[in-house]
């Protein structure tokens, strides 16, 4: 039942998610995008 | 037997900044620049009695500044004669609207009261609560050693005010200007100062927004043109051994045993030293000069992650009548969502931009010496950002269409008859400013800058890639600028100090 209602909270989690995004002015979807990009990065440039 | 105990590798203000103070500590240190003038961005150059100024063309925040000259055991004023500029900008709107911003806050409030009188109250609270910050954080982040957590951690707990302005560095630039300013024209004035960081308002940190409030803690020009500021530290230092060479390109670093322990010239000549710092950009630091069989991989994947900053063209004017102009600074300036425009359907797709966005700067205003009696001088970026390679062109193909493109603008909307008053004219594209400064693809700011990109982010002072390995200048800690890269000179020697003092 626990494991049950943790996938749902996570699937409408998601869904906020990407509603939130689709919601967004297209300034802020490119900021999100461009992070999104950025952040991967982020453990390799905290070393150098 | 090493030649030296610090060799830099070139003269920016990072560059030399950083060797003063190496030299101030007992270090026996050389710089080595390639290209005929100190100074990379922040430089001037003569020609026919005119004196341009290569790219910075005022200093803001003059605290790192001072820091230098006070770590140098030196008066500033010495050595550098600063004037104030005042009124701050001019502003020129698309539709032709013109209004300055004066230093003084409450004067800079009546400009405001008379355009748009619904923003007074969010310039007020905009103002108060930023020049609390920039006076509160100045030590704190501009000239703290912010590469690792620890030290994050350690300028917090010695500053614990900056947590209560944090939420301001995870904001964009557009995100500050929006929330306190409602009016297009007054959003326009304060948010084209995120590409003076490098980025547009909408990629830029809502740190940039200060930027614009900085300034009226007060700008300065150094007589003589910028480059006065690094001749002025060069001859500071020059009681303390501090040997700057010019017209010597250096080959790359030589590394042995992952250790920096030397470099080699474009000749072939080998110079030895205990530790190597480098001013220039760090792509080409660590790509180039290094090279990647040197490298661990995590740090080949970090700094080829990095995008490099925007380039600037540049255009210096000599002129035989006086400008019509308010201000030491005059901006062509559009919304927010036109300077997003700018860089999102021009500058990404390699399209010089044909909208109004140019910075005009007058620097005989402030000293008539930089051109012969009655004379002026004007350098001015127009459309700026533009793109290395526009539209897979070539700068030095499209120079002189840009040229004549930039001056039609510069009749459009500022001086209207300035080709009958054109003495003398010069063009700095992106490939000139790669050939001068050795920055890639022209960058002016060394890296992009954003959140992703500054402080713990950016490559840090003292290289965990390479021993004995330190960098300076925009490509560290919070990027390009005057008090930026001096700022990171003054960290990167109190690393060198620390670890070889």
């Amino acid at each position: 039942m626990k494991s049950k209602i943790r996938a749902a909270l996570g699937v409408a989690l998601l869904a906020g998610a990407v509603a939130a995004y689709f919601s967004a002015s297209e300034s802020t979807r490119r900021y999100i995008k461009h992070l999104g990009k950025q952040v991967p990065y982020l453990p390799y440039r905290y070393l150098i | 037997m090493a030649d030296y105990d610090a060799i830099v590798i070139g003269a920016g203000l990072g560059g030399i900044s950083t060797g003063a103070l190496c030299a101030k500590n007992g270090f026996k240190t050389v710089i080595l620049e390639q290209s005929d003038l100190i100074g990379g961005c922040c430089s001037t150059y003569e020609r026919e009695g005119y004196r341009f100024d290569i790219g910075a063309s005022i200093v803001e925040i003059t605290q790192p500044m001072e820091r230098v000259f006070e770590l140098l055991g030196k008066r500033r004023e010495d050595y550098i004669d600063l004037v104030p500029c005042d009124p701050i900008y001019s502003f020129i709107t698309e539709d032709g609207r013109k209004f300055s911003y004066p230093t003084d806050i409450d004067e800079t409030t009546r400009v405001i009261e008379q355009i748009a009188p619904e923003d007074v109250e969010g310039w007020k609270a905009f103002s108060n609560m930023g020049m609390e910050m920039i006076e509160k954080m100045m030590d704190a982040v501009m000239l703290s050693p912010l590469n690792s957590i620890p030290e994050a951690l350690a300028m917090v707990a010695k500053n614990p005010q900056v947590i209560k302005y944090a939420p301001l560095f995870l904001r964009t630039h557009q995100g500050v200007v929006r929330k306190y300013y409602k009016n297009p024209v007054i959003q326009g004035s304060v948010a084209f100062q995120s590409y003076f960081a490098g980025a547009p308002p909408e990629l830029g940190s809502g740190i940039f927004g200060f930027i614009a409030l900085s300034e009226h803690m007060g700008i300065f020009y150094p007589k003589g043109g910028m480059i006065s500021i690094p001749q002025g530290i060069i001859n500071a230092a020059s009681d303390f051994g501090l040997e700057v060479r010019t017209g010597t390109k250096v080959e790359n670093i030589i590394v042995e045993g992952g250790k920096a322990v030397g470099v080699r010239l474009e000749d072939g000549t080998e110079m030895r030293s205990r530790f190597v710092v480098s001013n220039l950009n760090a792509k080409v630091t660590y790509l180039k000069l290094i090279r990647p069989e040197n490298l661990p991989k995590w740090a080949l994947k970090a700094i080829s992650s990095y995008e490099v900053s925007m380039p600037c063209p540049m255009i210096y004017v000599g002129l035989d009548a006086k400008p019509d102009l308010d201000a030491h600074h005059t901006v062509v300036t559009g919304s927010i969502d036109a300077m997003n425009d700018v860089w999102n359907n021009y500058y990404k797709k390699g399209v010089i931009p044909r909208t109004a966005m140019s910075l005009i700067c007058w620097p005989t205003e402030a000293d008539p010496s930089l051109a012969p009696e009655g004379h002026h001088v004007l350098n001015f970026l127009c459309n700026a950002p533009a793109p290395y390679a526009p539209l897979g062109d070539n700068w030095d193909r499209i120079k002189d269409w840009y040229r004549e493109a930039a001056l039609d603008e510069l009749e459009k909307y500022v001086l209207p008859d300035v080709r009958d008053h054109i003495t003398i004219m010069d063009v700095s594209t992106p490939l000139d400013f790669e050939r001068r400064l050795l920055s890639p693809q022209g960058g002016i700011y060394g890296l992009f800058s954003d959140m992703t990109t500054l402080a713990l982010f950016r490559p840090h002072s003292r290289s965990r890639a390479i021993k004995n390995l330190y960098l300076t200048g925009s490509s560290t800690h919070l990027g390009g600028g005057v008090p930026t890269t001096l700022a990171s000179g003054v960290i990167t020697s109190s690393y060198i100090l620390r670890d070889h003092g």
